[in-house]
């Protein structure tokens, strides 16, 4: 199994449990309501009942189990192992480093090439990304559909738009067109994009995800491309964190539309003008957020300069929110690197839309109790999630993303 | 002693009483539960996991147990116990008490609490932050965040207040106990019906003590008062550094007279590199450590005062004993903590514990209770048969209600894929216990392979009695069998 090769990291799960709260190392940490100090973190545990076995460290001991022949693979490793978003919160509050994300990624692959029965959502989703190049099952010609610019037009500039938003949220990548329409830059939407294999890479389906990156690394090669733009997190992080793992170093630098607006105000080439009465609070995304911070971290930056990185990185679309005339910005109590998964990554969305929508409404009440009338993110698979979350459970907190709330107000 | 295996039978009645969702026989879920670090490195997985929420629930379950004599071992977080683990076959039942998390009643007039097992030291201080701010519960200094206040007391361990109130289990002031047969007994003033838990000898002889230590060989703890303190604004550490442990212990002897200080806790530099990485080899090099103003030996006096003003009194008793120490002839000198160091000190609960894996992979406390005044001579022990075992000789005191007492411990950081080296580890425990036992000094939590059978083989008085009382309170010793050396 080639999750063997992490038996080193695996082995060193003290089984001390703090990886299942956000801001273990924060007791003192003031906040509002029952948001205050050390506090639940793990989606995964919390929603599994607090069984052991859901949790990190409880993965962490199977995992051992199974590399001393303890433990059988058979299907009962399925739930166990894929009712997880793969947020990154344990291998963040983990002191001794355990790289869980990737760990779990492994076993992930080690479980499909195992022969166990996966998941049948995941099992569609990979064969409509095979067949479509995209795990919704729509047709491949449909993607752009959303586009009424000139497409395949040779730029420097690229916006890799996603799966999710050309199919499932058109509305943001018309959004993200027309910010760059209005800053007057030239940008490629190609139609030979396909998906960037992120919930591939997610579920172990790594064969197919691979297959598919060479496929956008060639593309956007041969299309000259220098700068590669994402709206969709879980691209940007398959793209920056996972590319280069996959494939090596590649010729395009990647931003994240976040960055991209705060680039345009900061060289003035938009500004927001008109004023918004409305409190909202930012949910990070992990794969913007939490996830590109560990990716610093285990880059070997320093204790300082990582503390510099993810206060620059973190405050990015804070500094867009805050420009915005009239508009009131409060914290969520998790914000940052400790934030609260939206709960559809990973897979989950798929195989387990219920705990989704509860880790979805878990977020929202806490944007509620912190005062605010609007989430605002800027990854469609956060959007989606909790805007299904805030319908199924009538939630009146709004969920908006940023692209099109900056377009508001110019 | 013969028990019976878990059958699907006793699965469905299990199921009946806890519900079928909170029982679990599946291989991955129990091992799930598996530790071999910290506290212990012997653990097997149990037959079934079992997670009651209500006391009723546990009765039911350890009446079932008890009539088809199948063993039940208990467990609040699974932390302060280590490998709260059955360690026979068959393995039996793992009754999980942690959804059992309620912070049942905080008395601010009488300073005590009742709480359940599962509630956690992270949350349980968050609450306390929020409603109590003026108090602060018994915690265990340097347990991690999901560490309980109840295994901690059970284990009689130590708390951020273990030098001035004594260790965990001086502070209960009443269990409510669940026993085999299906009776609950409350102990201290809660045994008589209304009382509160307001004293802890209760009615006549007390029996908590029983349970304290037990490791769960006796009954099943089911809810714990005890004390609470009040919780200072007014905080600082001091720390001295020395050139060896004895001079160490003896110096700090003349502050712990003085009775000032809530936590004082030292020990040697390794404390200091092994919650690094390994590989650098500079970082297994004293001398870079002294560059950076490291002690070879050191202590930190953290102090507490009502106010500024008693703060500054403590700090000036502090130097002025430390100083008395040097006019003595112990070469002594403060070690002047940055604020960022003093601040991670004081941080309660907090992870400081938590990075020993990074050195070789995993870490093992063996810890022990001596009289202060014979702390050097442990440390020097342990120093020497570390060094001579191939372990990093890295070593951790602290005083128990100002120096009464001693809880002494080597960190073992050894590598858990290499069974070489798990059994070197295995030697040096045995090794070192027959001397500490030779010694008079006593293990704060006896395995059940070295510690438990070689103290007992030498207190056979105690031992056989203490199996009478088993008998009492668990007629069919179906209570964690073996892991006191009890049947």
């Amino acid at each position: 199994m080639e999750v063997e090769k992490y038996k080193k990291e695996i082995y060193k799960c003290i089984h001390c449990k703090t990886c299942r709260f956000a801001y273990s190392d924060e007791p003192d940490k003031a906040g509002y309501g029952d948001y205050t100090g050390i506090i639940h973190g793990c989606l995964a545990g919390t929603y599994n009942l607090d069984w052991e076995a859901y949790y990190n460290s409880g993965k962490m001991w199977i995992l051992r189990g199974i590399l001393e022949g303890d433990v059988p693979i058979t299907g009962d490793l399925i739930d166990i192992f894929y009712m997880c978003t793969e947020c990154g919160n344990c291998q963040l509050q983990c002191e001794n480093e355990i790289p869980t994300v990737e760990i779990f990624e492994t076993f992930r692959a080690d479980l499909v090439r195992s022969g166990v029965e996966i998941h049948p959502k995941h099992k569609r989703f990979t064969e409509f990304a095979i067949k479509l190049n995209n795990p919704y099952g729509e047709p491949h010609e449909k993607r752009t559909e959303w586009f009424d610019g000139e497409k395949n037009r040779r730029s420097e500039l690229a916006y890799f738009v996603g799966c999710t938003s050309s199919y499932r949220l058109p509305h943001v990548a018309k959004a993200v067109a027309k910010l760059l329409n209005t800053a007057g830059l030239e940008f490629l939407v190609s139609t030979e994009e396909v998906c960037c294999g992120s919930p591939l890479l997610r579920v172990g389906q790594r064969e197919v995800a691979l297959s598919l990156a060479k496929r956008n690394v060639e593309n956007f090669k041969a299309a000259g491309v220098k700068r590669m733009l994402f709206s969709c997190a879980g691209c940007y992080r398959t793209f920056t964190v996972d590319y280069p793992k996959l494939l090596g170093n590649q010729p395009f630098e990647t931003v994240s539309v976040m960055e991209m607006i705060k680039e345009l105000m900061d060289k003035g080439v938009i500004k927001p003008v008109k004023s918004m009465d409305m409190t909202v609070t930012w949910h990070d995304p992990c794969h913007f957020g939490r996830h590109i911070y560990l990716w610093k971290k285990g880059s070997g930056l320093s204790k300082g300069e990582l503390r510099d990185f993810a206060k620059k990185w973190f405050d990015i679309p804070r500094e867009v929110l805050y420009s915005i005339p009239g508009l009131k910005v409060v914290e969520m109590y998790r914000n940052r690197e400790n934030s609260w998964c939206c709960g559809a990554g990973g897979g989950v969305k798929a195989a387990y839309p219920e705990m989704a929508l509860w880790a979805a409404y878990e977020r929202i009440k806490e944007a509620k109790e912190a005062g605010a009338e609007a989430i605002v993110t800027s990854c469609p698979f956060c959007l989606r999630n909790l805007s299904d979350a805030a319908r199924e459970f009538k939630s009146d907190v709004k969920i908006i993303d940023l692209t099109e709330l900056v377009l508001q107000t110019l | 002693m013969s028990y019976n295996r878990v059958t699907p039978e006793v699965i469905e009645e299990l199921k009946s009483i806890v519900g079928a969702e909170h029982v679990s026989d599946k291989p991955a879920v129990l091992a799930a539960y598996l530790s071999r670090s910290i506290m212990g490195i012997e653990a097997v997985k149990p037959d079934v996991v079992v997670r009651p929420k209500y006391v009723e629930e546990v009765r039911k379950v350890l009446m079932l147990a008890n009539e088809y004599r199948i063993p039940v071992t208990p467990m609040a977080g699974g932390l302060s116990g280590g490998f709260a683990l059955p360690l026979i076959k068959p393995a039996g039942i793992l009754l999980d008490l942690s959804r059992m998390n309620r912070i049942l009643k905080v008395d601010p007039d009488a300073r005590y609490m009742v709480v359940e097992p599962g509630v956690r030291n992270g949350p349980l201080w968050a609450y306390f932050r929020k409603n109590y701010p003026e108090y602060a519960p018994p915690i265990p200094d340097g347990a991690p965040p999901a560490a309980t206040v109840v295994g901690d007391a059970l284990e009689r361990g130590f708390t951020i207040v273990t030098n001035k109130a004594g260790p965990a289990a001086d502070l209960v002031l009443g269990l409510e106990v669940v026993l085999p047969t299906g009776e609950v007994v409350r102990t201290g003033s809660w045994a008589l019906p209304g009382a509160q838990p307001f004293y802890k000898w209760g009615l006549g002889p007390d029996f908590t003590g029983i349970f304290l230590g037990a490791q769960g060989t006796m009954g099943v703890v089911t809810k714990l008062a005890v004390k609470i303190f009040p919780h200072s604004e007014h905080k600082d550490i001091l720390a001295f550094g020395f050139e060896n442990p004895q001079d160490m212990i003896k110096a700090t002897m003349m502050v712990l007279k003085q009775e000032v200080g809530v936590m004082v806790q030292g020990g040697n530099w390794w404390l200091v590199p092994t919650r690094l990485a390994e590989e650098n080899p500079k970082l297994a090099d004293y001398q870079y450590w002294a560059k950076l103003g490291v002690p070879l030996w050191f202590m930190n006096f953290e102090l507490w005062g009502r106010d500024e003003e008693d703060l500054e009194y403590q700090r000036r008793v502090v130097r002025r004993e430390m100083e008395k120490a040097a006019q003595a002839g112990i070469k002594v000198r403060e070690w002047k903590l940055h604020p960022r160091q003093k601040k991670s000190r004081l941080k309660k609960p907090n992870k400081i514990a938590i990075p020993y894996a990074k050195w070789r992979g995993a870490f093992l406390f063996i810890t022990w209770y001596t009289p202060w005044m014979e702390a050097g001579d442990f440390a020097e022990i342990c120093v020497k048969k570390m060094e001579e075992y191939g372990f990093p000789p890295v070593f951790w005191v602290a005083s128990i209600e100002h120096g009464r007492e001693a809880i002494c411990m080597p960190i073992v950081c050894y590598d858990p894929t290499s069974p070489d080296e798990i059994e070197r580890l295995r030697e040096f425990n045995r090794d070192t216990t027959e001397m500490f036992i030779e010694r008079g000094w006593i293990n704060y939590r006896p395995d059940p392979y070295v510690h438990a059978p070689l103290m007992y083989s030498r207190a056979t008085a105690y031992y056989s009695m203490l199996k009478k009382l088993k008998k009492v309170f668990d007629p069919n010793g179906i209570m964690h069998p073996g892991r006191l050396c009890l049947p």
